[in-house]
Protein backbone atom coordinates (compact mmCIF):
# COMPACT_ATOMS: atom_id res chain seq x y z
CA UNK A 1 0.00 0.00 0.00
CA UNK A 2 1.41 3.41 -1.00
CA UNK A 3 1.56 6.40 1.40
CA UNK A 4 -1.21 8.08 -0.63
CA UNK A 5 -3.47 5.04 -0.35
CA UNK A 6 -2.83 4.88 3.39
CA UNK A 7 -3.72 8.58 3.76
CA UNK A 8 -6.88 8.09 1.68
CA UNK A 9 -7.83 5.09 3.80
CA UNK A 10 -7.41 7.13 6.98
CA UNK A 11 -9.58 9.94 5.64
CA UNK A 12 -12.34 7.51 4.67
CA UNK A 13 -12.17 5.80 8.07
CA UNK A 14 -12.56 9.22 9.67
CA UNK A 15 -15.59 9.91 7.42
CA UNK A 16 -17.12 6.61 8.55
CA UNK A 17 -16.48 7.54 12.16
CA UNK A 18 -18.00 11.00 12.17
CA UNK A 19 -20.96 9.98 10.00
CA UNK A 20 -21.78 6.96 12.20
CA UNK A 21 -25.35 7.00 13.44
CA UNK A 22 -26.54 9.47 10.80
CA UNK A 23 -29.21 8.44 8.29
CA UNK A 24 -27.62 6.14 5.74
CA UNK A 25 -28.25 8.35 2.64
CA UNK A 26 -26.59 11.32 4.36
CA UNK A 27 -23.57 9.26 5.42
CA UNK A 28 -23.27 7.60 2.01
CA UNK A 29 -23.44 10.91 0.20
CA UNK A 30 -20.67 12.42 2.33
CA UNK A 31 -18.46 9.35 1.83
CA UNK A 32 -19.02 9.33 -1.94
CA UNK A 33 -18.14 13.02 -2.17
CA UNK A 34 -14.94 12.48 -0.20
CA UNK A 35 -14.00 9.42 -2.31
CA UNK A 36 -14.32 11.59 -5.40
CA UNK A 37 -12.29 14.41 -3.81
CA UNK A 38 -9.50 12.05 -2.74
CA UNK A 39 -9.29 10.53 -6.20
CA UNK A 40 -9.24 13.93 -7.95
CA UNK A 41 -6.66 15.23 -5.47
CA UNK A 42 -4.32 12.30 -6.07
CA UNK A 43 -4.66 12.55 -9.87
CA UNK A 44 -4.19 16.33 -9.96
CA UNK A 45 -1.13 16.44 -7.73
CA UNK A 46 0.72 13.16 -8.39
CA UNK A 47 3.03 14.80 -10.95
CA UNK A 48 3.79 17.82 -8.74
CA UNK A 49 4.44 16.13 -5.38
CA UNK A 50 6.23 13.05 -4.12
CA UNK A 51 3.92 10.30 -2.77
CA UNK A 52 4.80 11.15 0.83
CA UNK A 53 4.27 14.91 0.30
CA UNK A 54 0.91 14.21 -1.37
CA UNK A 55 -0.08 11.94 1.52
CA UNK A 56 0.87 14.71 3.96
CA UNK A 57 -1.22 17.21 2.01
CA UNK A 58 -4.24 14.86 2.07
CA UNK A 59 -3.85 14.26 5.80
CA UNK A 60 -3.48 18.00 6.39
CA UNK A 61 -6.72 18.79 4.57
CA UNK A 62 -8.48 16.18 6.65
CA UNK A 63 -7.02 17.32 9.98
CA UNK A 64 -7.75 21.01 9.38
CA UNK A 65 -11.34 20.14 8.56
CA UNK A 66 -12.05 18.17 11.74
CA UNK A 67 -13.92 21.01 13.57
CA UNK A 68 -16.09 21.58 10.49
CA UNK A 69 -16.72 17.83 10.16
CA UNK A 70 -17.90 17.66 13.76
CA UNK A 71 -20.07 20.78 13.34
CA UNK A 72 -21.61 19.21 10.23
CA UNK A 73 -22.28 15.98 12.11
CA UNK A 74 -23.85 17.90 14.99
CA UNK A 75 -26.15 19.80 12.62
CA UNK A 76 -27.20 16.64 10.74
CA UNK A 77 -27.72 14.73 13.97
CA UNK A 78 -29.92 17.45 15.46
CA UNK A 79 -31.99 17.53 12.31
CA UNK A 80 -32.30 13.74 12.31
CA UNK A 81 -33.35 13.57 15.97
CA UNK A 82 -35.95 16.31 15.48
CA UNK A 83 -37.42 14.34 12.57
CA UNK A 84 -37.21 11.07 14.50
CA UNK A 85 -39.34 12.46 17.34
CA UNK A 86 -42.31 12.54 14.97
CA UNK A 87 -41.97 8.85 14.08
CA UNK A 88 -41.35 7.37 17.55
CA UNK A 89 -43.81 4.84 18.95
CA UNK A 90 -45.61 5.69 22.26
CA UNK A 91 -43.42 3.20 24.15
CA UNK A 92 -40.25 4.75 22.71
CA UNK A 93 -41.49 8.20 23.69
CA UNK A 94 -42.27 6.99 27.23
CA UNK A 95 -38.85 5.36 27.58
CA UNK A 96 -37.08 8.48 26.34
CA UNK A 97 -39.12 10.66 28.69
CA UNK A 98 -38.31 8.43 31.69
CA UNK A 99 -34.59 8.53 30.94
CA UNK A 100 -34.72 12.27 30.42
CA UNK A 101 -36.40 12.65 33.82
CA UNK A 102 -33.67 10.55 35.40
CA UNK A 103 -31.17 13.16 34.18
CA UNK A 104 -33.30 15.98 35.67
CA UNK A 105 -33.44 14.12 38.99
CA UNK A 106 -29.66 13.63 38.89
CA UNK A 107 -29.23 17.37 38.36
CA UNK A 108 -31.47 18.03 41.38
CA UNK A 109 -29.64 15.46 43.48
CA UNK A 110 -26.37 17.23 42.69
CA UNK A 111 -27.63 20.80 42.98
CA UNK A 112 -29.74 20.72 46.18
CA UNK A 113 -27.39 18.88 48.57
CA UNK A 114 -24.47 20.64 46.87
CA UNK A 115 -26.03 24.00 47.71
CA UNK A 116 -26.68 22.95 51.33
CA UNK A 117 -23.10 21.77 51.71
CA UNK A 118 -21.76 24.95 50.10
CA UNK A 119 -23.72 27.10 52.55
CA UNK A 120 -22.54 24.93 55.44
CA UNK A 121 -18.91 25.30 54.37
CA UNK A 122 -19.37 29.05 53.91
CA UNK A 123 -20.81 29.66 57.36
CA UNK A 124 -18.79 27.10 59.30
CA UNK A 125 -15.41 28.60 59.78
CA UNK A 126 -12.48 27.48 61.85
CA UNK A 127 -10.51 30.59 61.11
CA UNK A 128 -9.00 31.91 64.31
CA UNK A 129 -9.46 28.67 66.24
CA UNK A 130 -6.35 27.17 67.83
CA UNK A 131 -4.35 25.02 65.43
CA UNK A 132 -6.01 26.39 62.29
CA UNK A 133 -3.66 26.93 59.37
CA UNK A 134 -4.48 29.01 56.27
CA UNK A 135 -5.87 26.90 53.41
CA UNK A 136 -7.07 24.10 55.71
CA UNK A 137 -10.65 23.00 56.26
CA UNK A 138 -12.73 25.81 57.64
CA UNK A 139 -11.88 28.54 55.13
CA UNK A 140 -15.14 30.10 53.78
CA UNK A 141 -13.52 30.40 50.33
CA UNK A 142 -13.64 26.61 50.09
CA UNK A 143 -17.36 27.04 49.41
CA UNK A 144 -16.70 28.83 46.10
CA UNK A 145 -15.94 25.77 43.94
CA UNK A 146 -18.92 23.98 45.48
CA UNK A 147 -21.20 26.90 44.55
CA UNK A 148 -19.68 26.79 41.03
CA UNK A 149 -20.42 23.04 40.79
CA UNK A 150 -24.04 23.73 41.84
CA UNK A 151 -24.25 26.44 39.15
CA UNK A 152 -22.93 23.96 36.57
CA UNK A 153 -25.59 21.41 37.62
CA UNK A 154 -28.31 24.07 37.19
CA UNK A 155 -26.88 25.07 33.80
CA UNK A 156 -27.02 21.38 32.86
CA UNK A 157 -30.80 21.44 33.34
CA UNK A 158 -31.08 24.31 30.85
CA UNK A 159 -29.11 22.26 28.31
CA UNK A 160 -31.04 19.05 29.03
CA UNK A 161 -34.39 20.64 28.23
CA UNK A 162 -33.53 21.03 24.56
CA UNK A 163 -32.93 17.83 22.57
CA UNK A 164 -30.30 19.54 20.44
CA UNK A 165 -28.19 20.53 23.46
CA UNK A 166 -28.85 17.46 25.62
CA UNK A 167 -25.34 16.05 25.15
CA UNK A 168 -23.89 19.33 26.47
CA UNK A 169 -26.23 18.98 29.45
CA UNK A 170 -24.84 15.53 30.21
CA UNK A 171 -21.28 16.88 29.93
CA UNK A 172 -22.17 19.70 32.35
CA UNK A 173 -23.76 17.18 34.76
CA UNK A 174 -20.60 15.08 34.62
CA UNK A 175 -18.38 18.10 35.34
CA UNK A 176 -20.63 19.07 38.24
CA UNK A 177 -20.53 15.53 39.66
CA UNK A 178 -16.73 15.38 39.48
CA UNK A 179 -16.37 18.85 41.03
CA UNK A 180 -18.78 18.07 43.87
CA UNK A 181 -17.08 14.72 44.43
CA UNK A 182 -13.72 16.35 44.79
CA UNK A 183 -14.49 19.59 46.62
CA UNK A 184 -17.24 18.35 48.95
CA UNK A 185 -15.47 15.19 49.98
CA UNK A 186 -12.18 16.90 50.50
CA UNK A 187 -13.90 19.59 52.57
CA UNK A 188 -16.10 17.20 54.51
CA UNK A 189 -13.98 14.19 55.26
CA UNK A 190 -16.71 12.77 57.52
CA UNK A 191 -19.06 12.50 54.52
CA UNK A 192 -16.35 10.78 52.55
CA UNK A 193 -15.64 8.39 55.40
CA UNK A 194 -19.29 7.40 55.87
CA UNK A 195 -19.76 6.83 52.15
CA UNK A 196 -16.56 4.83 51.94
CA UNK A 197 -17.65 2.60 54.81
CA UNK A 198 -20.96 1.97 53.09
CA UNK A 199 -19.23 1.15 49.81
CA UNK A 200 -16.59 -1.18 51.26
CA UNK A 201 -18.98 -2.99 53.60
CA UNK A 202 -19.94 -5.71 51.06
CA UNK A 203 -16.28 -6.42 50.36
CA UNK A 204 -15.14 -6.40 54.01
CA UNK A 205 -11.99 -4.53 53.02
CA UNK A 206 -11.61 -2.09 55.87
CA UNK A 207 -8.15 -0.85 55.12
CA UNK A 208 -7.46 2.83 54.69
CA UNK A 209 -6.32 2.88 51.03
CA UNK A 210 -9.62 1.27 49.94
CA UNK A 211 -11.62 3.72 51.99
CA UNK A 212 -9.72 6.66 50.51
CA UNK A 213 -10.15 5.40 46.94
CA UNK A 214 -13.85 4.58 47.29
CA UNK A 215 -14.73 7.70 49.17
CA UNK A 216 -12.70 10.31 47.37
CA UNK A 217 -12.50 9.10 43.81
CA UNK A 218 -15.20 6.57 42.98
CA UNK A 219 -18.59 8.36 43.36
CA UNK A 220 -17.92 11.05 40.72
CA UNK A 221 -16.68 8.71 37.99
CA UNK A 222 -19.52 6.28 38.78
CA UNK A 223 -22.04 9.08 38.21
CA UNK A 224 -20.30 10.08 34.97
CA UNK A 225 -20.57 6.48 33.72
CA UNK A 226 -24.25 6.39 34.72
CA UNK A 227 -24.97 9.64 32.85
CA UNK A 228 -23.15 8.35 29.75
CA UNK A 229 -25.15 5.11 29.87
CA UNK A 230 -28.44 7.02 30.13
CA UNK A 231 -27.49 9.28 27.21
CA UNK A 232 -26.38 6.28 25.15
CA UNK A 233 -29.69 4.53 25.86
CA UNK A 234 -31.66 7.63 24.76
CA UNK A 235 -29.60 7.81 21.57
CA UNK A 236 -30.19 4.12 20.84
CA UNK A 237 -33.94 4.60 21.20
CA UNK A 238 -33.86 7.67 19.00
CA UNK A 239 -31.81 5.96 16.31
CA UNK A 240 -33.89 4.86 13.39
CA UNK A 241 -34.58 1.12 13.87
CA UNK A 242 -34.13 0.53 10.13
CA UNK A 243 -30.64 1.94 10.22
CA UNK A 244 -27.64 -0.37 10.62
CA UNK A 245 -25.31 0.32 13.52
CA UNK A 246 -22.30 1.02 11.33
CA UNK A 247 -23.79 3.61 8.99
CA UNK A 248 -21.68 4.18 5.97
CA UNK A 249 -18.96 1.78 7.06
CA UNK A 250 -20.08 -1.12 4.92
CA UNK A 251 -19.38 0.41 1.55
CA UNK B 1 -19.23 27.03 18.40
CA UNK B 2 -21.24 30.25 17.92
CA UNK B 3 -24.40 29.98 15.86
CA UNK B 4 -24.51 32.15 12.79
CA UNK B 5 -27.44 34.47 12.05
CA UNK B 6 -30.08 32.92 9.84
CA UNK B 7 -29.41 33.86 6.22
CA UNK B 8 -25.91 35.17 6.96
CA UNK B 9 -23.29 34.29 4.36
CA UNK B 10 -19.73 33.59 5.43
CA UNK B 11 -16.66 34.91 3.54
CA UNK B 12 -15.81 31.40 2.30
CA UNK B 13 -19.31 31.09 0.89
CA UNK B 14 -18.87 34.31 -1.08
CA UNK B 15 -15.55 32.93 -2.32
CA UNK B 16 -17.27 29.71 -3.38
CA UNK B 17 -19.95 31.66 -5.25
CA UNK B 18 -17.30 33.73 -7.05
CA UNK B 19 -15.11 30.73 -7.93
CA UNK B 20 -18.16 28.63 -8.83
CA UNK B 21 -19.49 31.26 -11.23
CA UNK B 22 -16.09 31.45 -12.93
CA UNK B 23 -15.95 27.67 -13.33
CA UNK B 24 -19.49 27.21 -14.52
CA UNK B 25 -19.08 29.91 -17.17
CA UNK B 26 -16.64 27.55 -18.91
CA UNK B 27 -17.64 24.04 -17.82
CA UNK B 28 -21.31 24.48 -16.90
CA UNK B 29 -20.82 23.20 -13.35
CA UNK B 30 -18.10 22.53 -10.80
CA UNK B 31 -17.20 19.85 -8.25
CA UNK B 32 -15.56 19.83 -4.85
CA UNK B 33 -11.89 19.32 -5.60
CA UNK B 34 -11.90 21.61 -8.66
CA UNK B 35 -13.41 24.30 -6.44
CA UNK B 36 -10.71 23.71 -3.78
CA UNK B 37 -8.07 24.18 -6.48
CA UNK B 38 -9.64 27.43 -7.69
CA UNK B 39 -9.87 28.73 -4.12
CA UNK B 40 -6.21 27.83 -3.59
CA UNK B 41 -5.00 29.83 -6.58
CA UNK B 42 -2.39 32.35 -5.57
CA UNK B 43 -0.38 29.93 -3.45
CA UNK B 44 -2.91 29.23 -0.67
CA UNK B 45 -3.37 25.78 0.81
CA UNK B 46 -6.20 23.61 -0.50
CA UNK B 47 -9.39 24.13 1.48
CA UNK B 48 -9.85 21.48 4.16
CA UNK B 49 -12.33 18.68 3.42
CA UNK B 50 -14.60 19.50 6.34
CA UNK B 51 -14.65 23.24 5.66
CA UNK B 52 -15.35 22.81 1.95
CA UNK B 53 -18.08 20.16 2.10
CA UNK B 54 -19.82 21.66 5.11
CA UNK B 55 -20.04 24.98 3.25
CA UNK B 56 -21.25 23.30 0.05
CA UNK B 57 -23.88 21.35 1.97
CA UNK B 58 -25.17 24.44 3.74
CA UNK B 59 -25.21 26.52 0.55
CA UNK B 60 -27.15 23.81 -1.28
CA UNK B 61 -29.73 23.71 1.50
CA UNK B 62 -29.94 27.50 1.46
CA UNK B 63 -30.69 27.43 -2.29
CA UNK B 64 -27.50 29.26 -3.27
CA UNK B 65 -26.27 26.18 -5.16
CA UNK B 66 -27.87 23.16 -6.76
CA UNK B 67 -26.18 19.79 -6.60
CA UNK B 68 -26.59 16.59 -8.58
CA UNK B 69 -24.56 13.44 -8.96
CA UNK B 70 -22.81 12.91 -12.24
CA UNK B 71 -24.12 10.21 -14.55
CA UNK B 72 -22.47 6.92 -13.42
CA UNK B 73 -21.64 5.92 -16.98
CA UNK B 74 -19.56 9.09 -17.56
CA UNK B 75 -17.61 8.48 -14.36
CA UNK B 76 -17.15 4.81 -15.21
CA UNK B 77 -15.86 5.56 -18.69
CA UNK B 78 -13.39 8.06 -17.20
CA UNK B 79 -12.31 5.48 -14.58
CA UNK B 80 -13.02 7.60 -11.51
CA UNK B 81 -15.64 7.95 -8.75
CA UNK B 82 -18.75 9.96 -9.58
CA UNK B 83 -18.45 13.71 -9.02
CA UNK B 84 -21.11 15.76 -7.31
CA UNK B 85 -21.72 18.64 -9.68
CA UNK B 86 -22.74 22.04 -8.35
CA UNK B 87 -24.11 25.12 -10.07
CA UNK B 88 -24.68 28.58 -8.65
CA UNK B 89 -28.39 29.45 -8.65
CA UNK B 90 -30.08 32.79 -9.26
CA UNK B 91 -30.33 33.19 -5.49
CA UNK B 92 -26.56 32.63 -5.28
CA UNK B 93 -25.89 35.29 -7.91
CA UNK B 94 -28.22 37.69 -6.11
CA UNK B 95 -26.49 37.00 -2.76
CA UNK B 96 -23.10 37.65 -4.35
CA UNK B 97 -24.30 40.93 -5.86
CA UNK B 98 -25.45 42.01 -2.38
CA UNK B 99 -22.12 41.17 -0.77
CA UNK B 100 -21.20 43.86 1.76
CA UNK B 101 -18.64 46.26 0.26
CA UNK B 102 -16.40 46.10 3.33
CA UNK B 103 -15.76 42.38 2.86
CA UNK B 104 -12.57 41.62 0.89
CA UNK B 105 -12.95 40.16 -2.61
CA UNK B 106 -11.05 36.99 -1.68
CA UNK B 107 -10.44 35.86 1.84
CA UNK B 108 -7.00 34.31 2.14
CA UNK B 109 -7.73 32.99 5.59
CA UNK B 110 -10.81 31.09 4.51
CA UNK B 111 -9.04 29.65 1.50
CA UNK B 112 -6.37 28.31 3.82
CA UNK B 113 -8.82 26.91 6.36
Amino acid sequence: MTPVERAQGRVLRWVDRYSKGLPLPVAEERRAELESDLHEHAVARRDELSPSALAREIRGRSLRGIPADLAWRDREMRRFRAARLTTMTPSELRATSRLQHLLYIAAGVLAVPGFVVAVRIAITTNVGTPGHAPGHYGEPTQAVPVFVAVGVALAAVAFLINTSTRAFGVIALSISALMLNWFVFTSLSSVSYQLSMALVWPFRTFHLPSIAVYGYFLPGPLLVVAFALILGRIHRIERNPAQPDEAGAEQ
Amino acid sequence: MPRRKKGAILPIEYDILTAGLDSQSTTGSFYGFALAQTLAEGGHALTAHGTLYKALSRMTEAGLLTAEWEDPSSAESAGRPRRRLYTVTGAGILALSRRPVAAPATSTKTAQA
